[in-house]
C-alpha cells in the first residue's frame, strides 16, 4: 500500500467503483475534490477493491436482467390501459350528451312555465283579444320541440356509400334519415352535397370531430373491419345484428340502420334520434365501436 | 443508454403522434414499454401483486396524459417518471396499510432462505428489500432502464451525487451476497 494514496473506506469504495462501472468516476472524483488520477490510484491502493468490483459488476448485471412477466399478463396490462382510455373518451361523449340534454330539458321547462304564466294572465283577464293569438301559438309550440318517438315501426336499412371521414358519413346518415322520412322511395344513395371528402383518409387514431361532434375510435375494431362494404343481404344482416354499445346514452331502437365504407373499411351505421338530437354510432362488422358522432 | 439507439427516436416519434391523438401510435408505445414499466414497478416495490397494480396505474396514466407530452423530454424519461411515481405512490399506500399475517410470515421466510439460495438463484427483490423504495427506484432506472445519472436525477428530483450514492447502495446490497460467495471460491481478496 502506498502512503501517498490512502485506501478508501468501504462505503466510499462501493460508491466510486459503482460510479466507475457507469462511466461516472470523473464526476464522482470532482465531487470529492480529487483528480481522476488520484481517485484511480487510491482505488488501486484499497485492499479488496478488485474483488468488490467483480461483485458490484455481477450485482449490476443481475439488476439489469429483465423482470419476468408472462405474456398473458403483459397483454392484460396493455389492453386494460387502452380499454379504459377508450372508455374515458366515450364517457366524455356521454357526459357531454347528458349536459346538453339537461340544458335542453331546462329550456323546454322554462318555455313551458312562461307559456303557462302567459295563459294564466290571459285567462284572468277574462277575455282573449285577437292580439293574444301569438302567445297561444308560442305556448302550443312548446311540446313540438320534443322529437316524436319512433317505436314499433320497421327500421329502414340503407347503403350510404363510401366515405373517408366519419363526420361526413354521420351527417349523410342523418340526411338520409330525414329524406327517408319525407320520401319513403329514397334509394339510399348519399346526398350529393354530402359526398365523401376528397384527399387523404384520416388516420385511424382518435380524432376530435369539428362542429361540436365527438368521435371515439377503436383502432383494433377498425382494423378488423377490412371487408368491402356489404350492400346485399349479408350487409343488412350484419347491420341488423348490431346494437349501440352500453355506454352510448340511447334507449330507443335506431331510426336507421345502414352500411357504408369508411376509409375503405366496411362499417355499420346506426342512427338514433330524440329531443332534436341525433347520435350516430359507427361500428365494424363485428359490432365493435369505431366512431361516435352526435349532432344537436 | 438504450440497447437500440434507434428505439428512443422511434418512441419519441410515436409519442408525438400519440399526443396528437393517434390511437395506433399510443397502442404501439404502450406495447413497447409495458414489460419495462412493470419491471421498474417490481424492482421498486419488490412484490409481484403491488407491482402489477402500480404498472397498471402507470400505463393508464401514460395513456391518459400522453396528450400533455410536449416532446421537450425524451418519451422514456417522461414515461418512467410516471412509472416511478406510480410505484412510489403504491409503496406509500402499502406502508399505510397493515400487512396480513401470512404476508409477514412469507417475507420472513424469504429473508431466512436468501442465504441458502444464493448458489442457485439470487433473490434480487429480497436483496433490495433492505433499501427504501426511493433507493430502489434509482437502481431500477439505472440498471433496468439504462438511464444515465442526469436523467435519473431529473426523474427523481434529486442531485446526481445522491443518485450515485443510491445506486451504489443498491448494488452493494446485492454484491454483499455475491461477494461473500465469490471471495471464498473464485475471487480471493487482494
Amino acid at each position: 500500500m502506498d502512503d501517498a494514496y490512502p485506501p478508501f473506506a468501504p462505503d466510499q469504495l462501493d460508491e466510486l467503483l459503482s460510479a466507475q462501472l457507469d462511466g461516472e468516476l470523473a464526476d464522482a472524483a470532482r465531487d470529492l475534490g480529487m483528480s481522476l488520477h488520484e481517485v484511480t490510484a487510491r482505488l488501486h491502493a484499497t485492499p479488496g477493491a478488485n474483488a468488490r468490483r467483480v461483485a458490484l459488476t455481477s450485482a449490476r448485471d443481475l439488476l439489469g436482467r429483465p423482470v419476468e412477466i408472462d405474456e398473458l399478463t403483459t397483454v392484460r396490462l396493455h389492453a386494460r390501459a387502452i380499454r379504459e382510455v377508450e372508455g374515458d373518451s366515450t364517457a366524455r361523449v356521454v357526459d357531454s350528451a347528458r349536459r346538453r340534454r339537461r340544458v335542453r330539458y331546462g329550456a323546454v321547462g322554462i318555455a313551458a312555465a312562461a307559456a303557462a304564466v302567459v295563459a294564466l294572465v290571459v285567462g284572468l283577464g277574462g277575455h282573449v283579444s285577437p292580439n293574444d293569438s301569438a302567445s297561444n301559438k308560442s305556448a302550443a309550440a312548446v311540446p313540438a320541440t320534443t322529437a316524436p318517438k319512433r317505436t314499433g315501426a320497421p327500421v329502414p336499412t340503407a347503403a350510404l356509400g363510401a366515405f373517408t371521414d366519419a363526420g361526413t358519413l354521420a351527417r349523410a346518415a342523418v340526411e338520409h334519415s330525414t329524406h327517408s322520412t319525407s320520401d319513403p322511395t329514397e334509394n339510399g344513395q348519399p346526398d350529393p352535397e354530402l359526398k365523401p371528402a376528397q384527399g387523404p383518409a384520416p388516420s385511424a387514431g382518435n380524432q376530435l370531430a369539428t362542429g361540436g361532434a365527438f368521435s371515439a375510435v377503436n383502432p383494433e375494431s377498425a382494423s378488423r373491419a377490412a371487408a368491402p362494404v356489404a350492400t346485399g343481404a349479408s350487409g343488412t344482416t350484419g347491420a341488423a345484428a348490431c346494437k349501440a354499445p352500453p355506454q352510448v346514452p340511447v334507449t330507443d331502437a335506431p331510426v336507421l340502420r345502414a352500411t357504408a365504407t369508411l376509409s375503405g373499411k366496411a362499417v355499420i351505421v346506426l342512427l338514433f334520434a330524440g329531443l332534436g338530437e341525433h347520435i350516430v354510432v359507427i361500428e365494424d362488422l363485428r359490432c365493435g365501436l369505431v366512431n361516435l358522432q352526435m349532432f344537436g | 443508454m438504450h440497447p437500440n439507439d434507434d428505439e428512443p427516436r422511434h418512441d419519441d416519434e410515436l409519442a408525438r403522434r400519440a399526443a396528437a391523438g393517434d390511437r395506433a401510435a399510443l397502442d404501439a408505445l404502450l406495447r413497447n414499454h409495458t414489460n419495462l414499466v412493470h419491471g421498474v414497478c417490481r424492482r421498486i416495490l419488490g412484490n409481484p401483486d403491488d407491482a402489477l397494480d402500480a404498472a397498471q396505474e402507470a400505463l393508464l396514466a401514460i395513456a391518459r396524459k400522453i396528450g400533455s407530452f410536449d416532446g421537450r423530454a425524451k418519451f422514456s424519461t417522461w414515461a418512467y417518471r410516471v412509472a416511478t411515481n406510480a410505484a412510489l405512490d403504491e409503496a406509500r399506500r402499502r406502508s399505510r396499510r397493515p400487512l396480513p399475517a401470512e404476508h409477514v410470515a412469507e417475507n420472513a421466510r424469504t429473508a431466512e432462505s436468501t442465504e441458502s439460495t444464493i448458489a442457485d438463484r439470487i433473490d434480487v427483490d429480497a436483496a433490495l428489500a433492505q433499501l427504501t423504495p426511493e433507493y430502489r427506484a434509482a437502481v431500477a432506472l439505472r440498471d433496468l432502464v439504462g438511464m444515465d445519472y442526469a436523467e435519473i436525477a431529473d426523474v427523481l428530483g434529486i442531485p446526481p451525487g445522491t443518485v450515485r450514492s443510491r445506486i451504489s447502495r443498491g448494488r452493494a446490497a446485492l454484491a454483499d451476497l455475491l461477494g461473500n460467495r465469490e471471495t471464498t471460491s473464485e475471487h480471493p481478496t487482494t
